[in-house]
């Protein structure tokens, strides 16, 4: 015979089987005389136990335990303010919070792990500029220029400022910003391209592991990008390495060319860009493989018009019941050149492509007074929740009063007397004074006014008896 | 007593409308939570602290503790389970400073509410103390965690459902701790009486 486990016998006591396992258990027990005594003395154990661990230190023990308590909490808070026993703790309120420790530890960690890598990659970057730089350059430039989009598309966001931070350390006392760019760019990308030596002593360039095979001139190639043009295009750095982008656009607007030219100088040597521009470049589409979405622009106005972002929308104005483009989302960066997309607004028969949707939108948008109050109240009574004082409900019961007063409707009417009325409350209770007793009352008065027969109208009721004891 | 009858026979105000007050800020409705709740909580302490005074100091602390995070309790929640894991993990933290500093309690047998009745047997009495008190020493030896499912199911009558909530385990854990913690107290009550024989 089968008997039942500890845990069965445990559980069947605490009356935690399912019903089947129940019956099952209990069919056992009435055949078994050795599971009934273990059962038996489970349960005697249990008794026992509730009385050894059983105390009552007494009514008067009890009765004086919250006053006990309240002393405690206003010596631990300054002033005796509720408010000091917030569960913020306050500007060092981390230091007593084990995980918010850790937090900050593990974060100073990073950043001493970051310190050091960086200290290093910039160490070996200027020995490999000074030492390795003119024969990697040779092999792998047109490789490299071609990569070089990879590193940084594949790279975290987090790894960006690093390597903004690494350009000044690597180029060593650049005379201007492309020299300085130059190399931080280079070294990366030489760093990636090995090169072996065969046995006649020639050069080879080794494919890197984490890229495909690099086909130099058949691949579209982007061209490498700036930290800022990065940010700029980190929906398309997703994109795999040797797919065909879907919005092939690389090439910056000219408001987006100066903001990168101000953060770091054309990436790539001359030598190698104009070997970019020669070839078939990235930032244009192929002719042969145009985009689905659009046709690629036929005449040059039409293509410079692209650069402009001003007359582009001037231009999306005026035809602003545009035909549908085929495409569903919208973008509100102005377009990059090369974009087969021009932007022509939203698609049609969108609410927004209506002439006049632009004004509903707006007027959709714009906060009535009510809305208007209800958010400073809001932010009143926020503000309240952090300070906990009670001046600070005052203040957020006055803007819902306010609210109640440019209310539009009942319902916008009662909301806002209530919420008033329940700031009045708590205010009236943090500091029970006689003024605040009555602005109280006469909030909660204004309220049950308005407030119809239910739930919300008894609380109001219960609030006013509390108010009247 | 069941807690859940506790709470369902106090009267006043809900716990949500106490608690909503209490995060901000009222006092008053945060002392009628402690008011509500200090027998279980208190019970939960002298449990696995078995002193009067450990007892006294970790109910405080627990209220305190919670009057502390109030702004940061999930509205709609049961409290109960809270202040129980609150009250739990103090004692925690509680048993690993003793065992870092061991201390020997010395209680007065009136403290521990052993009074004598008027129909008490002395015989009787003694016999049950030191079945009490052995019952105590072995409870005292189960690990921590054993020791809190055990206070919390025997004294406080909590389902498997609401001890997983206050220690943050599954069911399945609980019932097998539950399982362990009985087996265990049984084999340490065996070996200490065949000691004494």
């Amino acid at each position: 015979m089968n008997h039942l486990s500890d845990d069965q016998l445990s559980a069947r006591l605490d009356g935690a089987l399912n019903a089947s396992e129940d019956a099952a258990a209990g069919r056992h027990l009435d055949d078994c005389s050795e599971c009934r005594a273990r059962l038996a003395a489970l349960s005697e154990l249990d008794a026992s136990l509730r009385g050894a661990l059983a105390h009552d230190p007494g009514d008067e023990y009890f009765a004086s335990f919250a006053d006990r308590l309240g002393e405690k909490i206003a010596a631990s808070s300054p002033a005796g303010s509720p408010a000091a026993a917030p569960a913020s703790g306050g500007l060092f309120g981390w230091w007593r919070s084990p995980r918010a420790l850790a937090l900050v530890g593990s974060t100073a960690a990073v950043l001493a792990v970051a310190a050091v890598a960086l200290k290093l990659s910039s160490g070996r970057g200027v020995e490999g500029f000074a030492e390795n730089a003119a024969p990697r350059t040779e092999v792998g430039a047109p490789l490299a220029v071609e990569s070089a989009p990879a590193p940084a598309a594949e790279a975290p966001a987090e790894e960006a400022p690093a390597a903004k931070a690494a350009a000044p350390v690597t180029a060593p006392e650049p005379e201007s910003r492309a020299e300085q760019a130059a190399p931080a760019r280079r070294t990366p990308a030489a760093r990636a391209q090995e090169v072996r030596t065969l046995a006649g002593g020639e050069p080879v360039p080794v494919p890197r592991r984490d890229l495909p095979a690099v086909t130099p001139r058949a691949t579209p190639a982007a061209p490498a990008p700036t930290s800022a043009e990065t940010r700029v295009r980190k929906p398309q750095a997703a994109t795999p390495f040797n797919a065909t982008p879907p919005n092939p656009a690389p090439e910056p607007v000219e408001t987006a060319k100066g903001a990168a030219a101000d953060v770091a100088a054309p990436v790539a040597p001359p030598a190698a860009k104009d070997r970019v521009t020669a070839s078939k470049p990235f930032a244009v589409a192929p002719p042969s493989a145009p985009p689905a979405q659009a046709p690629a622009p036929t005449s040059e106005p039409e293509r410079k018009s692209r650069f402009d972002v001003r007359s582009q929308l001037e231009k999306s104005k005026a035809s602003a019941p545009a035909p549908a483009t085929g495409s569903s989302t919208q973008s509100l960066a102005p377009p990059a050149a090369g974009s087969s997309v021009p932007f022509t607004g939203p698609p049609a028969g969108s609410p927004a492509s209506k002439p006049s949707a632009r004004g509903e939108l707006t007027s959709r948008f714009r906060a009535t007074p009510y809305e208007a109050a209800v958010e400073a109240a809001t932010q009143a009574e926020r503000a309240a929740q952090r300070e906990r004082s009670a001046p600070a409900w005052d203040r957020a019961a006055a803007a819902w009063a306010q609210a109640a007063s440019v209310a539009a409707d009942e319902s916008q009417v009662r909301s806002a007397r209530r919420s008033a009325a329940d700031s009045r409350m708590t205010a009236w209770r943090i500091e029970p004074t006689d003024a605040r007793r009555g602005a109280a009352l006469s909030a909660v008065d204004a309220c049950i006014a308005v407030m119809p027969a239910g739930r919300q109208q008894e609380e109001a009721r219960r609030w006013k008896a509390e108010l009247e004891r | 007593m069941n807690p859940n009858v506790e709470r369902m026979s106090a009267a006043g105000p809900p716990d949500d409308e106490l608690i909503t007050r209490s995060q901000r800020g009222d006092q008053r409705a945060f002392a009628e939570i402690v008011r509500r709740y200090q027998r279980s909580v208190y019970r939960v302490a002298y449990a696995l602290t078995r002193n009067a005074s450990d007892a006294d100091d970790l109910a405080q602390e627990t209220f305190l503790r919670a009057w502390g995070a109030i702004g940061r309790f999930e509205l709609g929640s049961p409290l109960y389970p809270w202040l129980a894991r609150i009250c739990t993990n103090q004692a925690f933290s509680l048993f690993r400073t003793r065992k870092r500093r061991p201390e020997t309690p010395i209680e007065p047998l009136l403290e521990a509410g052993k009074q004598w009745g008027v129909d008490d047997d002395p015989a009787d009495h003694t016999a049950r103390n030191e079945r009490d008190s052995a019952l105590q020493d072995c409870f005292a030896q189960l690990p921590p965690e054993q020791q809190a499912v055990l206070a919390l199911r025997v004294m406080q009558d909590m389902s498997y459902d609401e001890i997983a909530k206050t220690l943050n385990v599954p069911i399945g854990t609980v019932m097998s701790r539950l399982s362990r913690a009985r087996v265990e107290l049984k084999k340490l009550m065996q070996q200490r009486s065949g000691d004494a024989t």
